[in-house]
């Protein structure tokens, strides 16, 4: 449904160019989960499609190691619904809400 | 910065790496501990500087950085860094420089290594955390990283210093073959691939001993982090990690406590003891006064803290060496961020509790200029130490005849109460600064280790001695600038309490005197509150004096100056200690700042004395206007 909505506000001309939509087969448009909206469940795994917004957050993401085609696997939330818990690879890393939003992603396990 | 040009420019090599990667680890054995930190001109960041230890003979000096996982800067403390490296006012630019890179995270951290390839900087590539390699039968490919990056690579063993000797061959014979380039800035694209490339590259390093499967090799990296991961989920559970973290806390908070109590007894009674030998050497003489008490008691009162300091710093290296102060970061970052912090504030809000001293000088591990701002504004707020024998005193006074518990409960509100009060004037300050930086939190979690105890008391013992350094002499002159004042002029008087309330202290209090009315209170206290600007503790030694106590017996001292505060009249003859005129002193010291080590680290620590002075004036007159208008409404209801 919020996919639908979206392609109908922005316009399909735009829709291509929305840092939040990637483009899908035959007008198919797909919204992104940001990592944190999202509300995963603890043990899911998401893979990273890719990164936007702050600029400076994104570049810090990315001297984490964090990337597009990085799967990341939601270990859990801090108290207080504070940061997200992450664990690639060997790291355990956590994300405040704000720098979890830039991360949009798509669920390849879990919920 | 006339020193730098006129002194010859010293060789120096730069050790850079991602936070936890070892690289303060490889510092420390590289110069044996003997360092001295130097502030960046102009700037609050501050790195170590250090020569080779003895043992490992002639070499350029080491300079040690502040974590980064890049050489781009992003923020104005990483823009020094960089800078220290390029236009080092002391080594110019440094003529190499040590990647740290931590060998269970190669296919990240490489990544640093690319960006100083780039430059042009010789370097040496150091790999920590082999042993947690070598335990999973991973081995890393050496020859292979060598060759990629045409440097020399060196294994090293943070724990035992295995590996020390060749990395200190290493760095003598880096050479400056030109002039290094500024770091190249990626954009997304190029910054994604070298991300892609590192990570193949990490991956092919590490071989397994017993097969060749890239895939188990992944496996075996996974493995490293099963067991932090299990215990993560206990100690970051919403419900039971805040359990967990309020358990962990109140421990360490309670050992600062009771177990610096009997240190900090002794402390205490070597220098009364010493002081009065002093005194009863040449009784009524000047110099016997000022030796005894001028400066042995002065040394005392700056001293006294030591034990608490030293356990509050060991505490501390325990929650860091085994990794769960980056967890209590994470646990209380949602708390902090609604008045503007955020959790990297938690240490040094913590160590507030003990000293405002090494709390300020904590707040450097904060990222965010404007949170550290916040956080060294409020420290002073945080109930140290130095107010627990005011409150001590006030609270058995009250209390006086009535059940123990009473009191406890109260020196917890107390204490609440300058949580709150910080609370406060933190969501304030968020309020009105402007949201310039911002506020990072992206904490990387190490994995859950088994800390050494010999690290941890050097690195309690060097913490200890910077504070003894930094605080001691601040403490110590305003000591005997309180003695001075309350000997002179009239030195010669026999009977002390004449002799205080001639003195240029007692002047000082009667001049305080209308200022004293509105909160309840009179001269007497007045000269024990400026008195309070030495060290708080020192208001309790001046009340005994001021009200004329002359035994030196501690728990006859303390029961003596409670008949006389209960005697004490004002001068129209009702008492001068009620319920609501002990309220006002107790919520006067809760928030004054009234210690001048403080102000002078604050300074120091912010670069800026008008943060330090206004800091200094705005919790004085809070702290004035909260007591009185405390005393003007209870003493209304008659208490």
């Amino acid at each position: 449904m919020i996919c639908i909505w979206l392609s109908f506000r922005d316009g399909l001309f735009f829709v291509d160019r929305h840092p939040l939509l990637v483009h899908g087969r035959w007008g198919i448009y797909c919204a992104l989960m940001n990592l944190y909206d999202a509300q995963f469940k603890v043990g899911s795994l998401v893979e990273v499609e890719t990164l936007a917004g702050v600029e400076l957050i994104v570049e810090r993401l990315h001297e984490l190691g964090i990337r597009i085609g990085t799967q990341l696997e939601v270990v859990g939330y801090a108290p207080f619904q504070g940061p997200l818990l992450l664990r690639f690879k060997s790291t355990l890393i956590a994300l405040r809400k704000e720098e979890a939003q830039c991360t949009k992603v798509k669920l390849i396990s879990g919920k | 910065m006339h020193k730098s040009e006129t002194h010859q420019r010293q060789i120096g090599v730069a050790l850079i790496g991602a936070p936890n990667s070892g690289k303060t680890t490889l510092y420390n054995w590289l110069t044996g501990s003997k360092f001295k930190t130097v502030n960046y001109p102009g700037a609050t960041v501050e790195y170590s500087l250090g020569s080779l230890a003895a043992h490992l003979g002639e070499g350029p000096l080491v300079m040690d950085t502040p974590g980064t996982y890049s050489l781009h800067p992003k923020s104005a403390d990483e823009m020094v860094t960089l800078k220290a490296l390029y236009e080092n006012p002391e080594l110019g630019t440094v003529a190499g420089i040590v990647v740290v890179i931590d060998g269970t995270h190669l296919s990240r951290h490489l990544l640093l290594a690319e960006q100083v390839k780039e430059t042009g900087f010789p370097m040496v590539l150091v790999v920590t955390m082999a042993d947690l390699l070598k335990k999973q039968g991973l081995e890393l490919d050496v020859k292979k990283l060598s060759e990629t990056y045409s440097c020399p690579v060196l294994v090293f063993d943070g724990l035992l210093g295995g590996g020390l000797l060749e990395v200190a061959t290493a760095i003598k014979s880096l050479k400056m073959a030109h002039c290094p380039t500024k770091p190249m800035i990626w954009n997304f694209a190029e910054t994604e691939t070298k991300i892609r490339q590192i990570e193949s590259l990490g991956s092919s390093l590490l071989l397994d001993v017993n097969s060749q499967g890239s895939r188990q090799t992944a496996e075996k990296l996974h493995k490293i982090s099963e067991f932090s991961l299990k215990l993560d989920r206990v100690l970051l559970h919403p419900i039971f990690g805040l359990l967990f973290f309020v358990l962990i806390m109140g421990l360490l908070f309670s050992s600062i406590f009771w177990a610096a109590a009997p240190a900090m007894d002794f402390v205490d009674s070597l220098f009364a003891s010493g002081a009065e030998w002093v005194v009863e050497r040449a009784p009524g003489s000047l110099w016997s006064d000022f030796l005894g008490n001028g400066i042995i008691a002065s040394f005392g009162a700056a001293l006294v803290f030591v034990p608490q300091i030293f356990i509050l710093f060991f505490g501390i290296g325990l929650l860091e060496g085994s990794g769960y102060l980056a967890r209590a970061a994470t646990v209380i970052d949602k708390p902090f961020s609604w008045v503007g912090m955020s959790g990297r504030s938690f240490v040094p809000i913590l160590s507030g509790f003990a000293c405002a001293v090494p709390a300020m000088i904590a707040t450097r591990n904060i990222s965010s200029s404007r949170d550290r701002w916040i956080t060294t504004f409020i420290v002073p707020l945080m109930t140290c130490s130095a107010r627990l024998p005011v409150y001590a005193l006030l609270l058995a006074f009250v209390f006086r005849g009535e059940a123990s518990w009473k009191p406890g409960i109260a020196l917890a509100a107390l204490y609440l109460g300058s949580v709150l009060v910080g609370g406060i004037v933190s969501a304030v300050l968020n309020k009105v600064l402007p949201k310039k930086d911002l506020s990072f939190f992206m904490m990387e979690l190490p994995i859950y280790r088994r800390p050494r105890l010999r690290v941890l008391l050097r690195q309690a013992y060097d913490r200890t001695k910077s504070y003894v350094f930094r605080a001691g002499p601040a403490i110590f002159i305003f000591a005997v600038l309180v003695w001075g004042t309350s000997t002179f002029p009239h030195y010669e008087l026999e009977d002390p309490q004449m002799r205080l309330e001639q003195s240029y202290l007692g002047q000082v209090g009667k001049i305080l005197d209308p200022v004293m009315q509105p909160m309840g209170s009179d001269w007497r206290v007045g000269i024990g509150m400026v008195s309070a600007f030495a060290a708080r503790e020192v208001f309790v030694s001046t009340l005994a004096i001021v009200f004329n106590i002359t035994t030196d017996d501690e728990v006859e001292q303390e029961s003596g100056l409670m008949q006389k505060m209960t005697a004490a009249v004002h001068t129209d003859g009702s008492p001068l200690f009620t319920v609501a005129s002990v309220a006002a002193i107790l919520i006067f010291f809760m928030i004054a700042l009234q210690c001048m080590s403080t102000v002078a680290v604050a300074a120091k620590e912010m670069s800026s004395w008008k943060f330090a002075i206004s800091q200094l004036v705005v919790f004085n007159l809070i702290a004035y206007l909260l007591s009185v208008a405390v005393y003007q409404s209870l003493s209304f209801f008659g208490l």
